[in-house]
């Protein structure tokens, strides 16, 4: 009869944990220590001084960010106030053709009202209690929309993470992304 | 103060006239240059296989001849690489001859460096009236570091029109054993390097080692084409006769 | 999957060179990534400043690689990750297909990753009728050429578009031109199924990082976060080496490898993932497995010439940057990596100089590779200790062994040597025609193949130097006293230890 997945798992954490001595002890015998030795020290964590120091202002980010973008091939719009976004996203959706999207179950994304403003449109907010239909409905969305929880200038990204309330596919699997970025969320690296 | 001459065996064997050229060029300057005869080979072609004790047998007679000077010049950025370099690695394992060669280390100059650096010489007052090239060796700009000295010298040198080299930090192919080990390999390289040359339009090749220069003029006369392939000291040399 | 025939680089070399397809191709892309690299590395500026961080940082991990590694198991796990062991690459394709067959999948999509090439884990999948697919586009193309990766970064780099067109045609069933956005297309919509259905997702890994047990990758298409997070079972492969400590290092990783190896600020996507997915997240694997990969890495450990060999970060510029690489094309390396990283790890992985062929010897050591590497590995270095391994270990051409002795013999003593010198001046009489040689007899034939060689001149510097001396000597100025201080000032300098 074939194993249960927990006891396969298990299985294999025992003879991981067996090997985990051996393995680690290979490393510290080769680099002539007798153990494992305390905590080292990493001075030189992470990027130049010169580096950490390098800001741009609020203005700067902005442009920095929209030129990086739009030379790796995305397209970006800046808004002066929120109240703007729901007419672009509109039109933007219109000429792209979109027949269905997919939103982040974000607060502020469902004030943004899209079921209204493009009533032509599927509409689907991610649901982590229906996981399966969730990635259906990601899959087949012509685009999907969330609010970037960071965006940083110097390279022209956008960060997301993905929790209960925001999907992975959300921003993965359409079509069409679009991230609305909170200008103070934009960094300069 | 003694100044001494690291000739290389393929300057000594094959191309008397660059020696000439750097002790009559430095003598100029007052610089009176020793020859410690018992210099045989830098050890590159044996160390480069691989074979370090029979690097060790040819580097021992540099580390010798050399002990008590004070300057050492050699026409070659990929020899004079190989002491700065490896010599230490070479004798890791003799507290001596690793002193020696630390000490070496510290004397031996390339000799577009010895001049510009240790001298302060940019311009020796050459006239050549030539239309020339400049091939930039691996060892010497990689190794050693040697970028500003032969353009600086030749800079100053007057009626020279100096025609930048096409992909110039390209490797020419030699490589020591590796022109012969991976024939076609290298082949391939070298007829590169000669179009580029050829692209230029240069009457003259110059360079820092013979080594490829040895490489790139030999394709080139197996092309049959009539580019002039002079060392650096040559070409200075000569510039300075024709005033 | 096979290499072309020849066991030997110089041989596989061979063929190569007379393909000009290949070569153009190597070239153009080569050059274009080596330049964009220039191009982005003098616009972000400081780059020896950022090679120098970055060599110590990984350096760092590396020396300590015990501490490291374990703090990256334990809070892997902690994350509800499960983790393997593979001491050889067998390892690693046995517990990847005893997941696979727990879990009774049928198919398995693939990111890029050159360890899962080094495991083979393609050909151990595909033994047991379990489907494997490329998701990457290069390695989609050369999948379906059945053929190896022959670049770190851009696995089809052989391939012109007309080549890819015809592969992919093929697959479509109907013609497709050789244009990239039809081609690419038509990868896209045929990959998109794949994704949706496949039971395993593969990765690979570009960065662990040691204080979060995360998994950091690079990619540009997308499909590497397709891989990792639409099917169930996510599969990591992970090299033992390919770590760094805190996120804060990951900042100086991120500004070395996409410019490095693409000229990009930083690559399309960068994906951290931190264990399968939550109890409460809606999407991500529900199962997830990294298996840390040996086969040879740790070797290198406690090894003053190797150690730094596993600092690579795998960015592919020594590729972009060799000529030989250029000239040869990655099918001519044995093994799983190519170019100058290739020549010294392929060797390096196995401790058995023996089984080495002759990779180490496919260089002129021009020293282009380290220059390019953003963490400052002395490949050029690496190659020449390789190739001083094989000769004490007694695996070198006994032809080779006795040239060597000769020189050992006339280089101890110059005697011996300028009478060496003078029977070539004697004997190459019979040789030498209107003042060069050009004769293709035995040794001088891989010379004179493509090179004249100039004669000895009748006298040696040496033999001239006598009366040269004398000569000058009689007729030279006095060196002036500026000149004198100023050569004696650089020699008191070093006497206190100073360095010109």
């Amino acid at each position: 009869m074939a194993e249960s997945n927990l006891a396969f798992l298990n299985r294999l954490e025992g003879d991981s944990r067996k090997q985990q001595q051996a393995f680690i002890q290979n490393i510290a015998s080769r680099l002539g220590r007798l153990n494992e030795g305390g905590i080292p020290e990493h001075p030189l964590k992470g990027a130049p001084d010169f580096w950490t120091s390098y800001e741009l202002d609020y203005e700067e980010r902005i442009l920095r960010f929209m030129d990086n973008w739009r030379a790796a091939g995305g397209f970006t719009e800046r808004l002066a106030t929120y109240d703007e976004l729901p007419v672009v996203i509109a039109r933007t959706l219109r000429e792209l053709g979109a027949q269905s999207l997919i939103r982040q179950n974000q607060p502020e994304l469902a004030q943004l009202e899209f079921e209204r403003i493009l009533p032509e449109l599927q509409h689907t907010v991610w649901s982590a209690d229906k996981p399966q239909q969730a990635l259906v409905a990601a899959s087949q969305a012509d685009a999907g929309i969330a609010i970037a929880d960071y965006a940083v200038a110097y390279t022209g990204s956008v960060v997301m993470t993905s929790s209960k309330d925001k999907g992975r596919s959300v921003t993965l699997l359409p079509n069409i992304f679009i991230a609305i970025v909170p200008a103070e969320r934009l960094k300069t690296r | 103060m003694k100044v001494s001459l690291f000739i290389t065996c393929i300057s000594d064997a094959l191309f008397p006239p660059i020696g000439e050229a750097m002790t009559r060029l430095l003598a100029r300057y007052g610089v009176k240059l020793h020859f410690p005869e018992v210099q045989t080979c830098c050890g590159q072609p044996a160390f480069n296989s691989g074979y370090w004790d029979e690097a060790r047998a040819s580097a021992k007679t540099i580390l010798e001849a050399f002990e008590d000077s004070d300057f050492v010049i050699a026409p070659s950025g990929s020899c004079t690489g190989m002491i700065h370099h490896y010599y230490p690695k070479l004798f890791e394992n003799d507290p001596i001859l690793l002193e020696k060669s630390l000490q070496l280390q510290e004397k031996i100059f390339e000799f577009s460096q010895f001049l510009v650096q240790v001298l302060g010489v940019t311009d020796v007052g050459a006239v050549f009236p030539h239309k020339v090239t400049y091939h930039p060796s691996c060892h010497g700009t990689r190794l050693l570091g040697i970028k500003e000295e032969p353009m600086l010298l030749m800079s100053h040198v007057k009626g020279m029109e100096l025609v930048p080299l096409p992909y110039a930090e390209d490797c020419c192919g030699f490589g020591g054993t590796f022109a012969i080990k991976m024939s076609n390999i290298s082949g391939a390289m070298v007829e590169e390097k000669s179009q580029h040359v050829l692209e230029t339009e240069a009457e003259v090749l110059v360079g820092l080692d013979m080594g490829c220069l040895l490489n790139i003029g030999g394709n080139l006369k197996f092309q049959g084409k009539p580019v002039r392939v002079m060392h650096l000291a040559e070409l200075l040399y000569e510039g300075v006769k024709l005033k | 999957m096979s290499k072309p025939q020849g066991s030997s680089v110089k041989q596989r070399s061979e063929t190569a060179l007379k393909d000009e397809f290949l070569i153009d191709a190597v070239k153009f892309t080569t050059e274009k990534l080596k330049n964009g690299k220039l191009a982005a590395t003098a616009e972000h500026g400081n780059w020896e400043e950022w090679r120098e961080r970055g060599k110590l940082i990984r350096a760092h991990t590396i020396a300590h690689l015990d501490f490291y590694l374990n703090q990256f198991i334990e809070n892997a796990r902690a994350q509800g990750v499960h983790v393997h062991f593979a001491p050889e690459a067998k390892d690693a394709a046995r517990i990847a297909v005893e997941i696979a067959k727990h879990h009774q999948a049928k198919s398995v999509v693939k990111s890029k990753s050159m360890v899962s090439e080094e495991v083979h884990i393609n050909e151990a999948f595909e033994e047991l009728g379990i489907e494997s697919v490329e998701s990457d586009l290069g390695e989609y193309i050369i999948q379906l050429a059945n053929e190896p990766p022959s670049h770190i970064i851009i696995p089809a780099i052989h391939k012109n578009r007309y080549q890819i067109a015809e592969l992919l045609s093929k697959e479509a069933g109907q013609t497709l031109p050789p244009e990239t956005k039809v081609l690419a297309g038509f990868a896209r919509q045929k990959l998109r199924d794949k994704f949706l259905e496949a039971d395993i997702g593969l990765t690979g890994c570009n960065f662990g990082i040691a204080e979060s047990g995360s998994v950091v990758i690079f990619e540009n298409e997308g499909n590497a976060r397709m891989v990792s997070t639409v099917p169930k079972t996510q599969i990591t492969l992970m090299g033992m080496e390919r770590l760094i400590p805190t996120w804060d290092d990951l900042e100086v990783m991120a500004t070395l490898l996409p410019r490095s190896a693409t000229g990009q600020k930083l690559t399309v996507y960068m994906s951290g993932i931190t264990g399968p997915r939550r109890q409460s997240d809606g999407d991500g694997p529900e199962e997830m497995h990294i298996i840390i990969v040996d086969n040879g890495r740790s070797l290198q450990l406690g090894d003053p010439d190797f150690q730094e060999l596993l600092n690579c970060i795998r960015c592919g510029a020594c590729l972009n940057a060799c000529p030989v690489y250029r000239h040869i094309g990655g099918h001519s390396y044995p093994g799983t990596y190519s170019g100058p990283i290739g020549a010294v790890l392929t060797p390096a992985l196995n401790k058995n100089s023996g089984e080495w062929e002759d990779v180490a010897n496919a260089s002129s050591l021009c020293g282009a590779c380290y220059e390019a590497c953003p963490v400052k590995i002395p490949l050029h270095d690496m190659l020449v200790y390789l190739r001083n391994r094989k000769v004490e270990d007694g695996h070198t051409a006994t032809g080779e062994k006795m040239a060597m002795k000769g020189f050992k013999v006339l280089m101890s003593s110059y005697k011996l040597y300028s009478k060496a010198v003078k029977m070539g001046q004697v004997g190459q009489k019979l040789l030498v025609r209107n003042g060069v040689i050009k004769s293709q007899l035995g040794p001088l034939k891989g010379w004179t193949a493509y090179r004249h060689i100039p004669a000895l001149p009748t006298r040696s510097f040496r033999e001239q130097w006598k009366a040269l001396s004398t000569e000058v000597e009689a007729s030279m100025p006095s060196m002036s006293s500026e000149t004198k201080t100023r050569l004696e000032q650089m020699v008191l300098n070093r006497k206190k230890g100073g360095h010109e």
